[in-house]
């Protein structure tokens, strides 16, 4: 019988060692993945925190902590280095524009935002129609929903153009209130603001940093909120095509004509002149001296805002008349206001067509034809209305003033509301998430 | 042919005792791994991820309900959850809304700090 050798082959070592390394291996990339998720925990916390202290700056930016003179404030939120935050804010037409940035190392989160003012009860009302001692005669399908400032002379159901008052109530759902002589006013340091573009002081700074309107300059310009703004001025009449975006000033110091294929977002428009052409579709912000006009079909999604600013001086016609209309069928969602700080003989002119909406506010610091739907509150010093045959004074035919139907969550603009409640935002423009060297 | 002409040239072999010291030593080599991964894995990494996430919950709702008072509670996991509410820098608008975590027999406590607006009406 053969003897059986003592030594075992040698594959059987080689397997055992091979076997450790596949279970050395799948330890080591258990503990690779274990790593992985620590760095991953750890960054989430991270992010958590960073996030925690957007929405606390945020919140210090709507308290109004900012400070709207200083252009930026750093500070700590909590004991420790760990809770940085820069805060931004400044006006931005009727609207505050505000930027929050919270960072720790390389890591850093923003968003921009645009502010406004709630509106109060005192300032939800459906009408306010200065006390000039002559009543307001309602025609036709003319509805006031809401409470109604009215003068003393109170309200007539009238018959003009072959129509008759449709309604029984003159109010519907609301109460009838005394009216005061003056219009609710606005506030003077924005108005001063927005009237440096239109007519420049010596001392006004945007004409320092602005760039000149190139001729067929028509490409898309887009300006971040985080950017410095950008000031474009034309001497002479442009026309704007193409989409500009963002931080973006366009200031022209003779016609601005919008066309009905450009695309503006949350731009501002300042000129003595501003015609949309029929069909324009944009959110932004225009600012005219003379006159605003917005052909038919156009609409300026939330939150937009349409104002005439005619202050009189020396170096201006006596004799214009300012002039905001918007034409049939067009819908916008904010503010449209007039400010002629004039005489009592000639006095602004803000015309909603026939078919328009307005969601927000109205305010004509002169004459008002309501032809149309405000969904919000209207205010004004006297409503009129022209027909082929006649010119009527405080008269509405068909016009529908209705509080009720504006959100309670409105937020409208500084420019006419100064409750005493806090800013909130109105809408996200920008927010972004990167790492980036700060310098600090 | 001899077996033993048949392992010429080949590694030498091992000797079962060998083979088994060897095995004898890659077990004690797994068993360090594995109790060192036991003792990272037990500290649980996302355990204060976790628990960060529920105290943001837990403001979310206080926040939603408006509810400011200061209290305290216990989770049934061991957990000691403190709520805080104080004005934040003397502003009567802002306040300081913070929830603390004290898991039971550790120092670890997990801090979810928030600035809040509470005079908005």
């Amino acid at each position: 019988m053969r003897k059986l050798p003592t030594y075992l082959p040698g594959g059987a070592l080689l397997l055992t060692l091979l076997l450790a390394a596949v279970v050395a291996a799948l330890t080591g990339g258990l503990l690779l993945l274990l790593q992985y998720h620590r760095h991953y925990a750890a960054q989430t916390m991270r992010h958590e925190r960073l996030s925690r202290n957007l929405s606390s700056a945020t919140n210090l930016l709507l308290a109004g902590r900012a400070g709207a003179s200083a252009d930026s404030l750093a500070l700590n939120l909590f004991d420790g280095e760990q809770d940085s935050v820069l805060l931004f804010q400044r006006a931005w037409g009727v609207f505050d524009i505000a930027s929050a940035l919270a960072y720790e190392g390389p890591d850093t989160l923003r968003h921009t935002f645009l502010m406004g003012k709630p509106m109060t009860t005192p300032d939800r009302f459906a009408l306010f129609l200065a006390d000039e001692h002559r009543p307001l005669s309602v025609s036709g399908h003319t509805r006031i929903q809401g409470d109604a400032f009215l003068p003393e002379a109170g309200v007539r159901k009238s018959y003009i153009e072959n129509e008759a008052y449709a309604y029984e109530e003159v109010v519907h759902g609301g109460r009838m209130l005394v009216s005061t002589a003056a219009l609710p006013a606005p506030s003077g340091a924005l108005i001063k603001q927005l009237n440096d573009y239109l007519q420049p002081a010596d001392s006004a700074e945007w004409p320092l940093d602005a760039i000149d309107w190139r001729p067929g300059q028509q490409n898309p310009i887009v300006r971040h909120f985080t950017d410095h703004r950008l000031v474009i001025h034309s001497r002479d009449s442009i026309a704007l095509r193409g989409s500009l975006s963002g931080h973006l000033i366009v200031v022209a110091d003779s016609a601005l004509t919008i066309a009905a294929d450009a695309r503006l977002d949350n731009v501002l428009l300042f000129a003595p002149s501003i015609r949309f052409a029929p069909g324009f579709q944009g959110r932004l912000q225009a600012f005219a001296r003379d006159s605003l006009v917005v052909g038919a079909g156009c609409r300026f999604d939330y939150p937009s805002a349409l104002g005439l600013i005619h202050i009189p001086t020396d170096t201006l016609d006596p004799e214009i008349q300012p002039y905001l209309r918007i034409d049939s069928a067009s819908s916008v969602s904010g503010l449209v206001f007039t400010h002629f700080p004039g005489s009592d003989l000639l006095l602004a002119k803000l015309v909603v067509a026939k078919g328009t909406l307005v969601h927000g506010q109205v305010h004509a610091d002169g004459l008002l034809e309501l032809r149309g739907t405000v969904h919000g509150s209207t205010s004004c010093r006297r409503f009129t209305l022209q027909t082929p045959s006649s010119l009527y004074e405080n008269f509405v035919l068909g016009g529908v003033m209705d509080i009720t139907k504006l959100s309670r969550h409105y937020v409208g603009s500084p420019l006419f509301l100064h409750g005493r409640l806090g800013d909130v935002m109105l809408s996200f423009v920008n927010s972004d998430k990167r790492r980036v060297d700060h310098g600090h | 042919m001899d077996i033993s002409l048949k392992l010429a040239g080949r590694l030498p072999g091992s000797t079962l005792v060998e083979v088994l010291v060897a095995l004898v030593v890659y077990t004690l080599l797994i068993a360090i791994v594995a109790s060192l991964f036991t003792a990272l894995a037990a500290k649980r990494p996302d355990r204060a991820r976790d628990l960060q996430l529920e105290l943001r919950a837990l403001a979310e709702q206080a926040k939603r309900e408006r509810d400011y008072g200061a209290d305290r509670f216990l989770w049934d996991r061991g957990i000691t959850v403190t709520k805080d509410v104080t004005a934040y820098q003397g502003d009567t608008a802002l306040a300081l809304l913070e929830f603390r975590a004290s898991p039971h027999g550790t120092a670890d406590v997990v801090v979810h700090r928030e600035i809040i607006i509470i005079n908005d009406e």
